[in-house]
């Protein structure tokens, strides 16, 4: 008997605010052995900043048991930041969601329980990838101890000396969105997907690996661009954080930071005890200078680890009839650059060449990382898709304006990318941030599978397709 | 009294003290120990730190915050307190574990980045004739060597200081402040920001990749500088002291730790630093990085100009070596020798380049145009033929001297109505009368800001033997207005330029050019290398640059500042090669 082939499928994007939650519900012509003619595909479901006060995360939940039909065959959490996954740890959400008895839990290599204890389990998880896991595990020690003082210093309302708001502010979401509302390691969220992959089934999937999806979801094609192992490409990591005894370190020198009072000169108390053990004179002019300087560092070294995460996101590009839908959680260009450059195809999966070339042939976009700087590369954007200008492409974009960047670089969305995006998909882009901010509103977009049909849009009747720069066409003419 | 009893009291006796430093850096070993050698040092009178006239060891760890006490150091000398440094380390052996432990290690570090930073210094003030300043205007440096827990190394005008980071791997410690290369790398950035301090402003892509470059070549040349070093790394010699020919080729060089960065800090700066050096010899030469968008972040775009500088170096090497290598084999030490004094003459060469460059919008053909021009003058002859060597290649890698728009003195005469000769010397007011004298002769706009920077002498030894004297002036111009002011003006100029997609026509956006002067020792012009404000080409390519890159200030506007926090201009300045050209 031939496999079943779905013949529309539906994409949903939740309004998450600053945070992704999509379903992709494929439907079928006959029912399938279950009686059921449709598969559902929950991909992440988290937020850090909700669109509006007041939002409850469990209407969405309870939203998607609706679409559903109270039965999730597929749950993707790309990667572990909150706003990919803090629906999954909240109490009454994960309640709603448990009713759904996801089938398959999907996750990164990088969550596997066994790759931190026993490498000897998991296959193509080298020495190299074990020794980032495990560094990854003190990287989170110290954002959380770096995050909980900042709360501590935000309470007490004072201001940090020689610090603007907007760099604390940075550093504030740097360090929320990589550790979850329930502490450090979003604890809840995993010990549910613990259950529902004892429960069901899990994989924890790298770049290459053949993924069990179309077991649950016949008639797809799933390939896996991201993100790779550390063995398969040790850019992958970002330069400096593979080793634990990094992050080790830098947790030992924040906590005695904090009892000299080092951190004074960064807003606890006017002159530190550190300050003052340093001659007057030059020297504690530059001491003090240094200290003020603190914050910059930590500040990227929170940084770095946010982007070794980010990078820790599956990519997934999934094929059904003629439609090809691509989702990249955050991965950012470390972890595209596998794909788009650097494989050969020795260590498993596609050669940067054949995965150019299925890139190529991408219908819908779901916008990486919030639509940051670098979480779209311009090799994918400009040579991929600009190239086959004349092919369909839509995307969606899950993101809240004015959450992250203290500066124009790191401001996310990033407008020239919007611009760009627009310019592509021929205003086809849209995203939660146009949306109103009901509990509600879901953007739906949907396509036939066969006969090179387009992507349709769906809803809700306020487009919200990111609004233009009205003195760019000025500019331009 | 007897001749031999005569002693000048007046002044000590030396011209430098002998400092022990880390040749390479800890992992380059001999003998299962850290390859160690003795560098010259201007003498000076020391203070503990150390601490000299100019740089000043600072031992203060931000990561910590603690602060140790410099060591007190030996000078010998009574008549003189504090002249005549006694190295505590010139006898001493020093294992791996001496340089990573806190005593001795702590005490080589503060020296290794004093020596290293002086001699670099003492390098520049040679090669130009001249006291240099520093970039901030006062003048001591100071040196940190253990300022924080990061695997980073960078200068800051702001804080005035060098900051060594260091960082723990599974490995074990690692300290910036042992890497020769990082030092010497550092501190060039520091003098050449007392130079060009507005290469630090936002400009084209070549100009902060410069930075890096020209901190990379004084790096690799300084460390290639030291014949003892190069000995020891082209290969073991004989009893009779010589070596296969083997070992100096083309090849064996290409993968001789000389020409690229040590493994260990290799492997922990990866991507961020250092492979520029790694990379200089095998970045196969052609033009292909103009377009390759990786090469638009400064320390990848560097490569190109240190691969071309040390192609030369290589090509000169082994020319000088020809006619030693008899047979088989050749003798090590002249072989050394031969490399040394190669790489010591090119590093003279590229900063008394620095002068001839000019002061802001800065392009890498200006580098090879100032190389060849400033080298004409010293050494007419070019008897080795290092300026065809250096033309030819960086012609390989597609870097041709412009054609400037400059004058042809002999038909373009400029006036000095009223100049006085020795105050256009020293005073940057008698400089702006004959800018403003010959405002039209040298294309200079004078309906925008103009001023005059620096007026500077320079002495050095012509090729007859006697004192060439000459001054060196520069000037900058700079116009801010929006978008669709500047569009304008170059409508009306005839070369209408297109704005970047989706720029603002209400942007405030600042244009910049400028140049540099030099007179001859009568005080005529003689060269004058421009970078006119309303070159429409160039002005495009700017814009376009910092629109791509984002590199605008917190009001959004370009071409102001590059918005960096205060002292954080250079900390970032190694950011994953990974990111070039895929961001937004």
């Amino acid at each position: 008997m031939s496999t079943p082939q779905p013949d529309r499928v539906r994409i949903r994007m939740y309004q998450m605010g600053f945070g992704d939650a999509f379903m992709l519900t494929f439907e079928y012509p006959e029912p399938l052995d279950d009686g059921r003619a449709e598969r559902h595909m929950l991909v992440d479901f988290g937020s850090t900043r909700y669109a509006k006060r007041g939002f409850d995360i469990s209407g969405v939940a309870e939203q998607i048991a609706t679409d559903s039909n109270g039965e999730l065959d597929v749950v993707v959490v790309t990667h572990r930041h909150k706003d990919h996954m803090s629906g999954f740890s909240s109490k009454k959400s994960g309640a709603v969601l448990d009713k759904l008895h996801p089938k398959l839990v999907v996750q990164s290599w990088t969550e596997d329980p066994q790759a931190a204890t026993d490498a000897t389990g998991v296959t193509r998880v080298g020495e190299q990838s074990l020794r980032f896991t495990n560094a990854l595990v003190s990287a989170q020690a110290l954002a959380d101890s770096v995050h909980h003082d900042l709360l501590e210093q935000k309470k007490r309302a004072r201001s940090f000396r020689g610090i603007s708001n907007e760099l604390l502010g940075a550093v504030e979401q740097q360090t929320m969105a990589v550790i979850g509302e329930d502490g450090l390691t979003n604890a809840k969220a995993y010990k549910r997907l613990a259950k529902w992959s004892k429960d069901g089934d899990c994989e924890f999937l790298c770049y290459g690996a053949k993924s069990k999806i179309p077991d649950y979801i016949p008639g797809i094609t799933v390939d896996v661009l991201g993100p790779p192992t550390v063995d398969q490409h040790s850019e992958v990591t970002g330069a400096r954080s593979k080793d634990k005894e990094y992050w080790m370190l830098h947790g030992q020198l924040y906590a005695q930071s904090k009892q000299t009072g080092a951190l004074g000169a960064a807003g606890f108390k006017r002159v530190s005890k550190s300050e003052l053990a340093v001659p007057a004179g030059p020297v504690r002019w530059l001491a003090s200078k240094m200290q003020r300087q603190q914050i910059n560092n930590l500040l990227r070294i929170v940084r770095e680890l946010d982007d070794s995460l980010n990078n820790t996101s599956l990519i997934l590009s999934i094929r059904a009839g003629d439609k090809h839908m691509l989702l990249p959680g955050d991965a950012q260009i470390e972890n595209w650059n596998y794909s788009l450059h650097a494989s050969d195809g020795s260590r498993g999966g596609l050669s940067a060449e054949e995965a150019r070339e299925l890139l190529k042939t991408v219908d819908f976009y779901k916008v990486s990382h919030h639509g940051s700087r670098n979480g779209t590369p311009r090799t994918l954007l400009q040579k991929l898709w600009g190239d086959n200008d004349d092919r369909d492409l839509v995307a969606l974009m899950g993101t809240k304006k004015k959450v992250h960047g203290g500066s124009e670089q790191t401001a996310v969305p990033r407008e020239t990318l919007i611009e760009a995006l627009l310019d592509r998909t021929h205003n086809r882009l849209y995203s939660t941030a146009s949306m109103p901010a009901n509990e509600d509103a879901v953007i739906e977009i949907a396509a036939k599978l066969s006969g090179g049909h387009p992507f349709e849009y769906v809803g809700p009747d306020d487009i919200p397709i990111p609004e233009a720069d009205p003195t760019t066409e000025l500019a331009n003419h | 009294m007897a001749a031999s009893d005569y002693k000048d009291t007046r002044e000590p006796d030396k011209v430098f003290s002998e400092m022990k430093i880390v040749a390479q850096d800890p992992s380059v070993t001999v003998d299962g120990r850290p390859l160690m050698a003795t560098v010259r040092v201007p003498i000076d009178r020391l203070d503990r730190g150390p601490r000299g006239h100019r740089l000043r060891v600072i031992d203060y760890d931000s990561s910590s915050s603690t602060f140790a006490e410099p060591a007190d150091i030996d000078c010998p000398d009574e008549r003189f307190p504090g002249w005549g440094y006694r190295d505590p380390f010139s006898r001493r052996k020093l294992s791996e574990a001496d340089l990573l432990r806190d005593d001795p290690g702590r005490r080589i570090r503060c020296q290794n980045v004093y020596a290293i930073a002086a001699r670099t210094l003492a390098e520049f003030e040679i090669a130009l004739g001249r006291r240099l300043p520093w970039g901030f205007g006062t003048h001591e440096l100071y040196l940190v060597p253990h300022a924080f827990a990061e695997a980073n190394a960078y200068y800051s005008r702001d804080d005035k200081a060098l900051f060594f980071g260091y960082i723990d791997s599974a490995d074990g410690r690692v300290y910036t402040s042992l890497s020769h290369d990082i030092v010497a790398h550092e501190t060039a950035h520091a003098i050449l920001d007392g130079l060009r301090p507005d290469f630090m402003k936002p400009g084209l892509p070549d100009q902060r990749g410069f930075h890096e470059a020209f901190a990379d070549i004084v790096a690799l040349l300084s460390v290639f500088s030291i014949k003892e070093v190069v000995e020891e790394l082209i290969g073991t010699a004989d009893k009779n002291g010589r070596i296969p020919t083997s070992l100096v080729s083309k090849e064996a060089f290409e993968s001789n730790p000389l020409f690229k960065l040590a493994s260990q800090l290799g492997n922990l700066f990866s991507d961020e630093r250092g492979n520029g050096l790694r990379r200089s010899v095998v970045l196969e030469p052609g033009s292909a990085w103009r377009k390759d968008p990786a090469f638009e972040l400064p320390h990848r775009r560097g490569e190109v100009l240190v691969a071309a500088v040390m192609r030369a170096l290589l090509d000169i090497w082994l020319e000088r070596l020809t006619p030693l290598a008899r047979g088989r084999d050749i003798d090590r030490e002249r072989a050394a020798e031969e490399g040394a004094k190669a790489a010591k003459h090119l590093l003279t060469m590229s900063i008394r380049a620095i002068d001839y460059t000019p002061p802001a919008e800065f392009e890498f053909e200006d580098f090879i145009a100032a190389l060849l021009r400033s080298d004409r003058e010293v050494a007419p002859h070019d008897t080795y033929g290092y300026r065809d060597i250096l033309a030819t290649s960086f012609a390989e890698f597609g870097i041709r001297p412009p054609a400037y728009d400059t004058l042809d003195l002999a038909i373009d005469k400029p006036i000095y109505p009223g100049v006085n000769f020795e105050a256009l010397r020293s005073m940057t007011d008698e400089m702006y009368r004959f800018v403003w004298a010959n405002a039209r002769l040298l294309k200079v706009d004078t309906d925008n800001y103009l001023n005059v920077n620096d007026v500077r002498p320079s002495i050095r030894i012509g090729p007859d033997g006697l004192l060439v004297s000459e001054a060196v002036a520069t000037y900058s111009q700079v116009m801010e207005a929006t978008a669709g002011e500047v569009q304008a003006l170059s409508d009306a100029q005839g070369r209408r330029i297109a704005l970047p997609r989706g720029m603002d026509l209400d942007t405030p956006i600042s244009i910049r050019g400028g140049g540099t002067l030099i007179f001859d020792q009568f005080g005529n012009l003689k060269y004058h290398c421009s970078k006119p404000l309303f070159d429409w080409r160039r002005q495009k390519k700017r814009l376009d640059h910092l629109y791509t890159c984002g590199e605008k200030d917190q009001y959004g506007r370009y071409g102001f500042s590059s918005g960096d926090s205060a002292g954080q201009a250079f900390a970032g300045l190694h950011v994953p090669a990974t990111r070039a050209g895929e961001n937004w």
